[in-house]
């Protein structure tokens, strides 16, 4: 730095000493400091001025610094805050660099902080001698180009951000307009008339977003956020996610036949929750875009608990709807056992449905039970068969629900299917183990029809092994083969006494009965019987024997009721039919006499640590044994499938076949298996789920075409908040009506079936958690083809120069207000609310009527201040709207309601724009009564709301009943706002409102350079405010896309090539990301490439560096240490 | 568990039943109210004077003693919580490091801020969880209809207590729904009874505590519970003179919420006190199949 200062030759520097009037001269003695001056190295002029920053004082030096030839100038005055930028254009007029120009504070840095005149004499001239050092070491600076995108962006498509986008695409720029909501308009657009004129509000605001769509440099994004931004002004990237509405915005023409098809209906926002809408809707008839939306929040959890992937929220909802064929139509898209899931489905769908946060879960499985029963009641015609339109077949082993449902699945496309049974009827287990009081014959004769109506060849009384083998079938021509022969070896209990005469495997027990092949009423009645077990087959054998006539019936299960892995609702018919259920307890022998049973012997079992299924292990107690009298033992301690069968096929290590769980290949191609024989004893639910996954595989296995994994999107499982699910009005759930226990000792179904007034009640229970549950039936009415569910969200990136926030404002939850009920009374509503009562497309049609019971309310209390000006409870500031829409409702209602009384209850009364006083005047004068008191409480009882207030004018206590209730709710700013302010590193204020850069002078801008703001979203404000701002906005925007390009101060931080090592410590430190890393030529070396646009100066990588290569201009280091020995100087 | 316990004066003599069916219950759900070994009046109401340090030293010899058995102390009174609660508290408030020492110099005991004062239902909801109390149900209160009248001192300062939502406090009426009873909301749960003021102008007491009731009446309960007995004095005792002043006045039972527990929980005869009701709970209980007769 020494060689720079003695290679460069002086500067001939000027100093000019401002007065300030009294601010400076009135402490610091300019004469004094003149005098020190004079003399003092560098310095060629000393003059001094009362206001330099006057015309004439600037005038002075002007002409000063070209008489005097100077190459520098030290104005000695305020704070650079306020004047540098004057005195540097007027260095600047007369050709010197401005950079050159600098200024010494002598004010707030002297002469205000002392009253020691001799002291801020002394400071002064050292603050002085500083500064002229620095311009001895300053060089020239060229401010930076910056080029500028001209397009802007505006955020929040409300009236404000309407009137901005407005204003500057009619100055011939382009504009992006983001708003989140599927229509724009805001909130003025749910106002029903605005003060003070009483204009109708969607009448004013239509035309105007009418503008907006038909402006050609206006693009329009709606249903749609802004997610992410980087750059600076002039140059920012911002990214818009837009979400999908799954409908194309090009097709559809707003018919709004798809809202009438819809069976889901969920609270309608537009309405502030005071109706309802469907899940594909058009939030009002005007709005633009004027096309529907379909909402859907992720997948309801009934669907992804479904090991078939039943559309369960779809059915459901199509039940409330009343279109019951519909839902069965659905339902067999993935399930074509109806009748026999609807009844003795396991439902995983129930056990993970949301009601249950409520109250209890939707009777979801029962409801299938109502659709299958109502077709045949009605009478039903069977389908057509389906045209063959392939020829490979495929032979299914097997005709139990596994075997079935592959059938089905594969005939539905086409394919030849033809499927082998070893017994006489179809069914599998649904006619040999489940008994007819649970699953009635005539039910799954219904289901079977209806699949082998798709066209399906069958076989039966062909046995594997027997009648045939695989090598037959594919020597046949077939060219895949289905193994489905399910799982029916009861498994041995493996103690003393199994082989008597009365041991009955439950199996066997359970076909005999339900084919008839023995005579099992006279075998059962009249004695004692005892099970063995605690899945649903020791259940149903139970029962069965209850029903066969026995006179008593034990279960004797070795783990607790809590591990029982039958269907807790079985267990408790049991007992309530009679059955005696002993836990706790196993076998250990079997008694017998003359080679028959009389009795079994057991012990007593003891809960230890889990094993490998995660249920505690039962534990032998020793010398616990003990008897019980019995004729008959059915062990039902679970079966196994006979794998014997195929030998050749891969096996785990338990013995079980080994298939490829996406396409249920087993090792040998084109041999497919599925079902119980695979799993092992499971539901029926989960055959067909393997019965569609084996058809699935087989499809791609006879095209030959690679398996590919699932490329679904993978959408969130729809869930509420606590609050939300404790604001639900809880409703009983629909009771199944079931045999009385006295007639039960019969085969006779036990569960009647809910009739159609209790399935409707219960299907309307459902909450609809994910909105749109697919049923489809908006598609099928769609003429213009405009709805496709598989639509994804999009993300779009735009090149912006600038950015108007204007994201509004929510009116405050009434839940924050306690004492006014917190939002429990139907009857006690805020502002938005009752502007949709008056709105003529409202609600009520623009008749005032109360929610709760739609009667016409005849006294109507209107509270101000309802979480405003509440610092401790709720907001603490005033939401400037209130006072005057608050006269306004209470004029509107008095203009509808003729007979009806008014009363409100106030704090202030805020009137201050133009003609508001004169409004507020006409409602006292129309017969409003204004009572000046906060209200304390508000409740509701029996259809009268009471409120508790006082009259402070009169000092008395006022305690009313009324039938209705207006909050005027505070305002708030909107959710969005605080990820918004994160996402564009904008600040927002302790109460979420954006900050702007000066309160008084600087309203429509903030600290970040091209961001400006509009609207609401700054803080409270009312209609004319917000688009005067919005125009406000506008200007800046304007103003700055008229510039040809931006200067960017040049007073930046560099980097000194030799010195930098390549550390990166400066990038990690700089707050604008100006600094990186960048690769050398020689491909080793880095060194740090500054992105000048982006620097700020603000001197950090400078202060981090630590070998001093980072450096500020006009800030070196070496010429603070050289100012800083000026400053400390003696002279 | 145990917990150091302060029944205070009143559950010792006109509250025995509040007492004796919180202890017994306590023992049933597996955990022990330990009585602190010497104690005395709590003062009944917080005094807000700064500087009344009289009344101070009543309720922080309490907590003094409590001390010495662990760091919490649980009561049941409603007045006694309040009173014990603010009392720690105003210890340990900022800028009264003078008060503080001289007030335990007075008492000669060692104390610190380690010390929760803890309403018995606290316990019931945080500690033992409403599973486990409803696994101990030998008799289910079968669908009784319950209002839950929690009263001032149980809810406010709500800053200070933390006990419930001052507005909409659901404690006692989660508790019943777990016993099996119907609770009943009604919008006067957290309005004051009346409280002292029955002694020097009861008929501002009475309006009070009339204001509640009729407003209990109107939202269909069969009978009312309560954790303070000065409460329970006011809209208990005080019916038979509002019935007098008001013909067609419906009267209902009160009782103290550890009364029901201990029902449901299994407690029967002399220790559940029916007979010292002034309004009879006796019918309605056996009309709901609680107790016989």
């Amino acid at each position: 730095m020494d060689e720079k200062k003695t290679k460069q030759p002086q500067k001939r520097i000027g100093v000019f000493v401002c007065h300030c009037g009294i601010n400076i001269a009135g402490t610091v003695k300019i004469d004094e400091v003149l005098k020190k001056l004079k003399d003092y190295p560098s310095i060629a002029v000393v003059k001094d001025h009362q206001y330099c920053c006057s015309d004439p004082g600037q005038n002075l030096i002007k002409e000063t610094i070209v008489k005097e030839k100077l190459d520098g100038v030290v104005v000695a005055c305020c704070s650079p805050n306020l004047h540098e930028l004057t005195f540097r254009k007027a260095a600047a007029a007369t050709g010197i660099n401005p950079y050159l120009c600098e200024i010494a504070n002598i004010r707030e840095q002297c002469s205000w902080v002392t009253e020691d005149k001799d002291k801020a004499t002394e400071k002064a001239v050292k603050i002085i001698k500083t500064m002229v050092r620095k311009v001895q070491y300053d060089e020239p600076l060229m401010p930076i180009s910056v080029p500028i995108t001209k397009r802007a962006m505006v955020i929040g498509a409300g009236v404000a951000g309407i009137q901005s986008a407005l204003d500057i695409a009619n100055a011939g720029y382009e504009v992006v307009l983001v708003e989140k909501n599927p229509s724009i308009g805001g909130h003025m657009a749910q106002l029903s008339e605005t003060f003070p004129t009483l204009d109708c509000s969607q009448c004013i605001l239509t035309p105007k977003m009418v503008e907006v769509k038909q402006h050609p440099n206006i693009k329009l994004l709606t249903y749609s956020e802004v997610m992410g931004i980087s750059g600076y002004v002039g140059n920012f990237k911002v990214k818009v996610n837009k979400k999908t509405r799954y409908i194309l915005p090009t097709k559809c023409n707003g018919c709004g036949d798809c809202a009438i098809a819809c069976p889901v209906s969920v609270s309608n926002e537009f309405d502030a929750g005071l109706s309802q809408r469907k899940a594909v809707y058009r939030p009002f008839p005007q709005a633009v875009p004027n096309i529907f939306t379909i909402e859907k929040k992720g997948i309801s959890p009934c669907r992804v608990a479904c090991p078939a992937g039943v559309n369960a929220h779809g059915y459901v909802a199509l039940i409330a709807a009343g279109k019951y064929q519909e839902a069965l139509d659905l339902e067999r898209q993935a399930n074509p056992f109806a009748s026999v899931c609807g009844r003795v489905c396991n439902h995983p769908c129930e056990m993970n449905c949301n009601r249950a946060q409520v109250d209890k879960p939707i009777a979801i499985c029962s409801l299938k039970r109502f659709i299958a029963d109502y077709e045949l009641k009605k009478g039903r015609k069977l389908p057509p068969p389906i045209e063959k339109v392939k020829f490979d077949k495929t032979a299914i082993i097997g005709g139990g629900p596994a075997g079935l449902a592959c059938a089905y699945f594969l005939a539905k496309k086409g394919y030849p299917v033809t499927i082998f049974e070893a017994l006489p009827e179809l069914g599998g287990m649904l006619i040999t183990g489940i008994p007819e009081f649970r699953l009635p014959r005539p039910a799954v004769k219904a289901d079977i029809d209806y699949i082998l109506a798709h066209g399906i060849d069958v076989k039966t009384n062909q046995a594997l092994g027997k009648d045939f083998t695989i090598e037959d079938l594919f020597n046949q021509g077939y060219k895949a083969v289905f193994l489905a022969t399910g799982a029916a070896k009861s498994l041995k209990l493996g103690i003393p006494g199994e082989n008597l005469n009365g041991v009955y495997p439950v199996l066997e027990f359970l076909r005999d009965l339900n084919l008839k092949t023995k005579d099992l009423p006279s075998i059962v009645q009249r004695k004692k019987v005892v099970v063995i077990g605690g899945g649903n087959a020791a259940v149903d054998a139970a029962r069965t024997s209850f029903r066969l006539g026995a006179n008593e019936v034990t279960i004797i299960y070795r783990r607790s009721r809590r591990e029982m892995p039958a269907n807790e609702w079985e267990i408790e018919e049991a007992e309530k039919e009679g059955v005696k259920i002993v836990y706790l307890a196993g076998p250990t022998k079997i008694l017998g006499r003359d080679n028959k049973v009389i009795g079994i012997e057991c012990q007593k079992m003891e809960l230890g640590a889990p094993d490998a299924t995660g249920r505690r292990m039962p534990i032998p107690i020793p010398k616990s044994e003990f008897t019980i009298e019995t004729d008959i033992v059915i062990p039902a301690v679970s079966q196994a499938p006979d794998t014997s069968l195929f030998p050749d096929l891969e096996k785990t290590r338990w013995g079980a076949i080994v298939v490829n769980p996406d396409n249920m290949m087993t090792s040998q191609e084109g041999i497919f298996a599925g079902g119980d024989l695979v799993s092992g004893p499971a539901t029926v639910i989960e055959a067909v789920a393997a019965g569609k996954r084996a058809a699935q595989g087989i499809e791609l296995y006879l095209k030959g075409e690679e398996l590919k994994p699932a490329e679904k999107p993978n959408p969130e499982i729809a869930q509420f908040t606590p609050e939300e699910y404790a604001r639900v009005k809880k409703a009983e759930r629909s009771e199944m009506p079931k045999l009385p226990i006295a007639e039960r000792r019969s085969f006779k179904e036990v569960e009647l079936g809910f009739s159609e007034e209790e399935a409707k009640r219960e299907a309307q229970r459902c909450l609809n958690c994910s909105v749109c549950a697919e049923c489809m039936e908006c598609v099928k009415v769609c003429e213009a083809l405009a709805i496709d569910h598989n639509l994804l969200d999009e993300t779009e990136e735009f090149a912006i120069g600038s950015l108007v926030i204007a994201t509004g404002y929510e009116v405050l939850d009434k839940k924050l207000l306690g004492p006014y009920g917190a939002g429990k009374y139907p009857d006690v509503i805020d502002g938005l609310q009752f502007e949709r009562i008056l709105s003529a497309s409202g609600p009520t049609s623009g008749e005032v009527r109360r929610p709760s019971d739609g009667k016409v309310p005849k006294r109507v209390v209107f509270v101000q201040c309802a979480g405003s000006r509440d610092p401790e409870n709720a907001m603490p500031y005033c939401s400037k709207v209130c006072c005057m829409y608050t006269a306004k409702h209470a004029m509107l209602y008095k203009h509808r309601v003729h007979d009806g009384e008014a009363i409100i209850f106030y704090i202030d009364v805020r009137t201050g724009g133009k003609g508001f006083e004169e409004f507020y005047k006409r409602a006292t004068d129309e017969g409003v009564l204004y009572i000046r008191g906060k209200v304390s409480k508000i409740f509701e009882q029996n259809g009268k709301v009471t409120v508790f207030g006082a009259d402070t004018l009169t000092g008395k206590k006022v305690e009313l009943d009324c039938d209705m209730v207006v909050l005027a709710t505070a305002m708030v700013p909107t959710p969005q706002a605080k990820t918004l302010s994160t996402l564009l590193k904008t600040a927002c204020d302790e109460n979420g409102w954006f900050v702007e850069a000066h309160p008084k002078l600087r309203p429509v801008e903030t600290m970040t350079a091209g961001f400006y703001l509009a609207g609401a979203g700054q803080g409270p404000k009312d209609i004319p405010e917000a688009v005067a701002q919005a125009s406000g906005a506008a200007s800046k925007v304007i103003a700055l896309f008229a510039q040809k390009e931006l200067q960017h101060a040049p007073v930046i931080a560099g980097v000194l090539d030799d010195l930098c090592s390549g550390c990166g410590i400066c990038v990690s430190v700089c707050p604008y990301q100006a600094r990186e890393l960048e690769l050398k030529e020689d491909g080793k070396t880095k060194k740090i490439k500054v992105i000048e646009v982006l620097c700020e100066g603000c001197g950090a990588c400078s202060a981090a560096c630590p070998s001093g290569a980072a450096q500020q201009k006009n800030f070196a280091d070496t010429q603070i240490q050289e100012m800083v020995k000026a400053g400390l100087e003696d002279k | 568990m145990k917990y150091p316990y302060y029944p205070g004066c009143t559950l010792y003599t006109k509250a025995k039943n509040l007492d004796q069916c919180a202890r017994r219950s306590a023992e049933i759900l597996g955990f022990e109210l330990q009585e602190l070994e010497t104690w005395n009046c709590c003062g009944a109401i917080y005094s807000t004077v700064t500087d009344d340090l009289a009344a101070q030293v009543g309720p922080i010899r309490n907590l003094v003693q409590a001390k010495k058995m662990g760091d919490s102390l649980v009561t049941l009174c409603a007045a006694c919580y309040n009173v014990l609660l603010r009392s720690h508290n105003f210890l340990f408030a900022p800028g009264n490091e003078k008060t503080r020492k001289r007030l335990l110099d007075f008492l000669e005991e060692p104390y610190d801020e380690n010390m929760r004062v803890r309403h018995y239902l606290e316990v019931l909801k945080h500690d033992i969880g409403w599973d486990n109390i409803k696994n101990k149900i030998k008799k289910n209160l079968n669908g009784l209809k319950v209002a839950s009248y929690y009263g001032c001192l149980l809810l406010r300062p709500a800053g200070e207590l933390k006990f419930d939502d001052p507005e909409n406090p659901r404690m006692m009426d989660d508790l019943m729904a777990n016993l099996g009873a119907e609770p009943i909301d009604f919008p006067f749960k957290g309005e004051c009874c009346g409280g002292y003021v029955l002694i020097n102008d009861q008929d501002v007491a009475l309006k009070c505590s009339k204001t509640i009731l009729d407003s209990i009446n109107a939202s269909g309960a069969e009978c009312v519970i309560t954790s303070c007995p000065l409460c329970q004095y006011n809209i208990d005792n005080q019916q038979k003179l509002i019935g007098e002043r008001n013909p067609g006045f419906k009267k209902i039972p009160i009782f103290y919420f550890t009364q029901l527990l201990g029902l449901a929980l299994g407690l029967e005869g002399e220790i559940l006190a029916l007979d010292n009701h002034c309004v009879d709970p006796k019918p309605l209980l056996s009309q709901k199949g609680l107790i016989n007769g």
